[in-house]
């Protein structure tokens, strides 16, 4: 598996190559404003590293769902189907090298942000009152009684439901490659189970959580978040076997 | 026999590639799959190879269902051109070394300089006759128990195809198979020992060459001419 994964990884290798290298030019643009101290470039390099913060991650999530549906429909899925692996194999490798890719990309932009600021108040006294907004919001987020474990139990339902949401593509885009092979609009339509299914997994996550879990009382902000976490996890296991087994019984590449 | 196919049947749409046919492949021997294009034989050939899965019916290779365990001993090549774009030659051969453990980077090697390519060739900016080379030099490397190759001679010039059909004869061994599809009956006649015609997804003549010929009378090429004319 580790071998699939690692040429996912090359498939994908080249936009986080063009990434890398627009973070590096907007950070020589910040780094020039920070050299001639002109808060103008400064600025203007900050908004465009958010803009594209955004845009970049976006495109991340969504471009192992776009290789994924490239590779049940271009002739380079032979590559991928002729190696002896099972399909769960390959969409397990698939759905792990997209967790991986995330979270990576997640932590480097973080990384780059904490240099940012790191700079900026190391380098104007007047950041102190930058420094007094975090203290003043880190005591107001204690106050709330808001620990690590409460952060860590919304990071992992982030990750939990960006992995099920991956997974759930896959499901939708091989169901209308198999079942609804013959059905005129098959992207649309599995673009339509794709809403519908991460509708209806809403709703569980809804219907069974909210009744027994007060969301504004933050006392249950642990449980609740696992609780959904534990159901992301559930929704991938069934849409990930779901896929695999229809990979392997039924799609034609 | 190796590889066996009982009342196989694939429907695409309305349209049936392969309509129930039922025959064997022995091992050790040179199958030709004959027939005009859209008779069946990519079909057939891409089932064998997992790739496409039948409607009904049954393929087993060694008694094994068609999966991974039939990958690793099956080297099959697809008539169209299926490596990634952002291949070179080189990363071909590396694909190929990270997934089956029949495969021969040495074989690889001399194969590239035989029929002439370039390590650092990107695949994608390859000429048909220039891909078809790679194809067919990355399926060969394999030391495979059978080799499945869809038109290996397609894009091929009339001045290379002697030396594919060297290099291609160079893997029959005793206890390895091939099954070779093609509508240039004249160049595979003379290296196979069996034949398989396809017609309209169906079996319409199969057998042994020489038999073939004594029976009717009829070289292949003849046999093909009166079958499909």
């Amino acid at each position: 598996m580790l071998k699939l994964m690692k040429y996912e990884f090359r498939k994908q290798a080249f936009s986080k190559m063009v990434i890398l290298l627009l973070v590096g030019l907007i950070e020589l643009l910040f780094f020039f404003g920070i050299i001639t101290d002109k808060s103008d470039v400064m600025g203007t390099a900050m908004g465009i590293l958010t803009i594209f913060t955004f845009g970049a991650l976006f495109f991340l999530a969504f471009e192992s769902i776009i290789t994924f549906s490239n590779d049940l429909k271009q002739k380079s899925s032979y590559m991928l189907f002729l190696t002896p692996h099972t399909s769960y194999s390959i969409v397990g490798a698939k759905v792990l090298a997209a967790a991986i890719q995330i979270t990576l990309a997640g932590v480097a932009f973080f990384l780059v942000y904490s240099l940012d600021i790191a700079v900026l108040v190391g380098k104007y006294n007047q950041l102190e009152a930058l420094k007094e907004i975090i203290n003043h919001f880190l005591q107001e987020v204690f106050s709330l009684n808001i620990q690590f474990k409460d952060i860590a139990a919304v990071v992992a339902v982030i990750i939990t439901s960006w992995i099920s949401t991956i997974t759930v593509a896959f499901f939708s885009i091989t169901l209308s490659a198999t079942f609804l092979a013959n059905v005129k609009l098959k992207g649309l339509v599995s673009f339509l189970i794709f809403i519908a299914l991460n509708y209806v997994f809403g709703r569980i996550v809804n219907m069974s959580l909210g009744k027994v879990y007060d969301v504004n009382n933050f006392n249950n902000l642990v449980m609740y978040y696992s609780l959904i976490s534990l159901f992301m996890l559930c929704f991938t296991i069934i849409t990930y076997i779901g896929t695999s087994w229809m990979l392997d019984k039924k799609v034609s590449v | 026999m190796i590889l066996q196919c009982r009342d196989l049947v694939k429907k695409y749409y309305s349209k049936t590639a392969v309509n129930g046919i039922s025959f064997d492949i022995d091992q050790g021997k040179i199958y030709a799959l004959l027939g005009p294009n859209g008779s069946g034989k990519t079909t057939f050939m891409k089932i064998a190879a997992g790739l496409v899965k039948p409607t009904s019916g049954t393929i087993t290779y060694k008694g094994n269902e068609i999966g991974p365990v039939t990958k690793k001993r099956i080297a099959y090549m697809s008539t169209e051109p299926f490596f990634y774009n952002y291949m070179t030659v080189a990363d071909v051969g590396k694909y190929y070394n990270d997934f089956f453990e029949d495969f021969d980077v040495k074989r690889y090697e001399e194969l590239i300089d035989r029929m002439e390519l370039n390590m650092k060739d990107k695949s994608k900016t390859l000429s048909s006759g220039l891909a078809a080379k790679l194809k067919i030099a990355a399926t060969l490397a394999r030391k495979a128990e059978l080799y499945m190759l869809d038109e290996p001679l397609n894009g091929i010039d009339i001045i290379a195809r002697d030396k594919i059909i060297t290099t291609i004869l160079e893997a029959a061994k005793e206890d390895v198979t091939l099954l070779i599809s093609s509508h240039l009956v004249d160049e595979l006649e003379k290296i196979i020992d069996n034949a398989i015609f396809v017609k309209n997804g169906n079996i319409a003549l199969m057998g042994e060459a020489e038999d073939l010929r004594v029976k009717h009378g009829k070289s292949i090429v003849e046999l093909y001419k009166e079958i499909y004319a």
